[in-house]
């Protein structure tokens, strides 16, 4: 666990280091010290007003995520669950849309605000929803009424991007998600709820070593289930909703992180694990950037792209050396 | 006369609709083992799940250790009453160490991390249940009697005055089976602590236990002292089977010896 973080800590430092450096632009490390010390110059304004900022939000972005991910596999004790299944990024496209559609073109951080408030909205009406169900609310009730909802909102989504030209070139640009452009601005939309997030999830972090258990033993064991099981969805929810405010819809990193999290600490406490996943969803996030501005220059790749194509060979090896750990 | 571990007073129960437990009037001695015994489904399991608030009644009363049921808190309740439940359940990469310090949940406070404490509890539950050689072992890699004796240590850990296993000997062979029961004896006789335990088996049941509940449809059938309860005549009732209690020589206890008719069968 020691060893993993400190490695992590490292491949998130160098990732860093990296994404300052490159891009469009190569700069020498000379370059990149005297922006950080204040420079003036066209180099120095690209890599304070460009490169920092799209390297934080990823940074936070990834974290937001890969939390959200461990969250809502842990509450459902499900290890294919992401934050996608609580309608989160349907919710927040939808909203953006329609203010694209009421108000012409916006920036990247009216989207973000937009992003945001949807996200928010979605999680009140999930649990509304799941609230209204009463006695029968869980878990598994709060996934389908995400799911539902999400299909709903996708569905109200495509009919206004029929209607209205405009906001389907803006939106695809957003839809694929992505670091690149954001500003200060947009991180500061996204970090209350990943320090909420991350609060939250270590507050409740004994009571999810025990949730690993079924219910009737973590009920015993004196955990209040359905609470600590829904508190858990919320949290999610909350950052699912501050990631999609920073970087729009970025898919497969909550459900590739959490996995790698487990692969690197197998035996870490759930503190540990969150500890962990924060610092997987961080490094994935900030490489998968660094590699979308690499692999089409001088153009950029959809972030969505690059996770699905690093992300997706990951998984299955992870699921392969998982099934025969098992056997 | 010490207070009850457990005091139910028309207490009905369902699950969807189906009725499990129906006006239970039940008061259950503090210090003793007491066997739930009856047919399936005749609501053994959810006297114990509601005693341990962990299946709401729909109507009635309960009452633990003197104070009713909707008074304690989650914690405080672990600390007095510990349940393994029916077929736990639990990731196969966990090792048991780890499983059993899941046991000491409820006397962590707040951020702190293992004490000694609990370290302490820990080592005396694995000990107790001669699990400590494989303390390290993941429990997907254990045998079913160890598999057992693992979350039996876990519930141990829990260190409380009063245990409910919700038939704790279920797959083990009858040798697995008797050493489990033995250890429950000693954590009785020894400890001092009182044990529920859900039985199919009756002639575990006439061995081990002080005291027999027999259930029977949703309702309670008889209960007391054990020779009392498992008499022919009240295994005929419930289960609807002849039955002969045999002496054995040498042997404290009668063994209980169904005899199947055809008739019998046929009848249920």
């Amino acid at each position: 666990m020691k060893k993993s973080v400190t490695i992590l800590v490292l491949v998130l430092g160098l990732a860093i280091i990296a994404s300052l450096h490159l891009g469009l632009n190569v700069y020498a490390p000379a370059a990149v010290l005297s922006a950080l010390g204040g420079a003036d110059g066209t180099d120095a304004i690209i890599i304070t007003s460009l490169r920092i900022p799209r390297t934080l939000v990823a940074i936070c972005a990834g974290a937001a995520l890969g939390l959200s991910g461990f969250l809502v596999q842990a509450s459902t004790r499900n290890p294919l669950a992401e934050p996608g299944l609580l309608g989160i990024n349907a919710g927040a496209a939808f909203s953006v849309v329609l203010g694209i559609t009421l108000s012409g073109s916006l920036g990247l951080a009216a989207i973000g605000g937009l992003a945001l408030a949807g996200g928010l909205v979605t999680t009140a009406l999930v649990f509304g929803i799941v609230t209204a169900a009463g006695r029968t609310a869980g878990p598994g009730t709060t996934l389908l009424a995400g799911v539902t909802l999400a299909a709903m909102l996708a569905s109200l989504t495509q009919v206004l991007l029929l209607v209205d030209e405009t906001a389907l070139e803006t939106m695809l640009f957003w839809l694929s998600g992505g670091f690149a452009d954001r500003s200060f601005e947009v991180l500061a939309l996204g970090l209350p709820s990943l320090v909420i997030g991350l609060v939250g999830a270590l507050a409740i972090a004994g009571s999810l070593d025990v949730l690993r258990l079924d219910d009737d033993s973590a009920g015993a064991l004196g955990v209040r289930v359905t609470g600590i099981r829904m508190g858990a969805l919320a949290l999610g929810a909350l950052l699912a909703a501050g990631a999609v405010a920073m970087a729009g819809p970025v898919v497969f990193l909550g459900l590739v992180a959490p996995h790698l999290a487990r692969r690197l600490a197998p035996r870490a406490t759930s503190a540990g694990q969150i500890v962990v996943t924060v610092l997987t969803g961080a490094s994935i996030a900030v490489l998968a950037d660094i590699v979308a501005r690499l692999i089409v220059l001088p153009g950029e790749a959809p972030i969505g792209a690059v996770l699905a194509l690093v992300g997706v060979p990951i998984l299955v090896s992870l699921l392969r050396r998982k099934a025969e750990a098992v056997l | 006369m010490a207070e009850a571990l457990a005091r139910l007073r028309g207490v009905t129960a369902r699950y969807d609709g189906v009725t499990a437990l129906d006006l239970v009037d039940l008061d259950l001695p503090d210090g003793r083992i007491t066997a739930f015994c009856g047919p399936n489904g005749s609501g053994k399991s959810t006297a114990l799940r509601v005693m341990r608030r962990l299946h709401a009644p729909s109507n009635g009363t309960v009452e633990i250790a003197g104070r009713p049921l909707h008074d304690w808190s989650p914690k405080e309740l672990a600390k007095s009453v510990a349940m393994l439940s029916q077929s736990p359940d639990a990731p196969p990469e966990l090792t048991v160490q780890d499983l059993v310090r899941l046991g000491r949940f409820a006397h962590k406070r707040g951020f702190r991390g293992q004490q000694s404490e609990d370290r302490a509890a820990c080592d005396r539950a694995l000990e107790v249940t001669e699990m400590a050689h494989l303390a390290e072992r993941p429990i997907g890699r254990l045998s079913g009697g160890q598999l057992q004796r693992a979350w039996i240590a876990m519930t141990i850990a829990q260190e409380t005055p009063h245990i409910l296993l919700d038939e704790p000997t279920n797959h083990l062979d009858v040798s697995h089976a008797f050493e489990v029961l033995e250890l429950v004896k000693r954590l009785n006789r020894t400890e001092g602590r009182s044990i529920v335990l859900v039985l199919h088996d009756l002639n575990m049941a006439m061995r081990y236990a002080d005291h027999v509940v027999l259930f029977d449809q949703g309702r309670v059938a008889v209960a007391g002292p054990t020779r009392s309860v498992l008499t022919e005549d009240h295994i005929t009732e419930v289960f609807g089977i002849e039955c002969r209690l045999i002496e054995i020589e040498g042997q404290d206890v009668p063994a209980v010896v169904p005899l199947p008719s055809e008739q019998a069968i046929l009848a249920r």
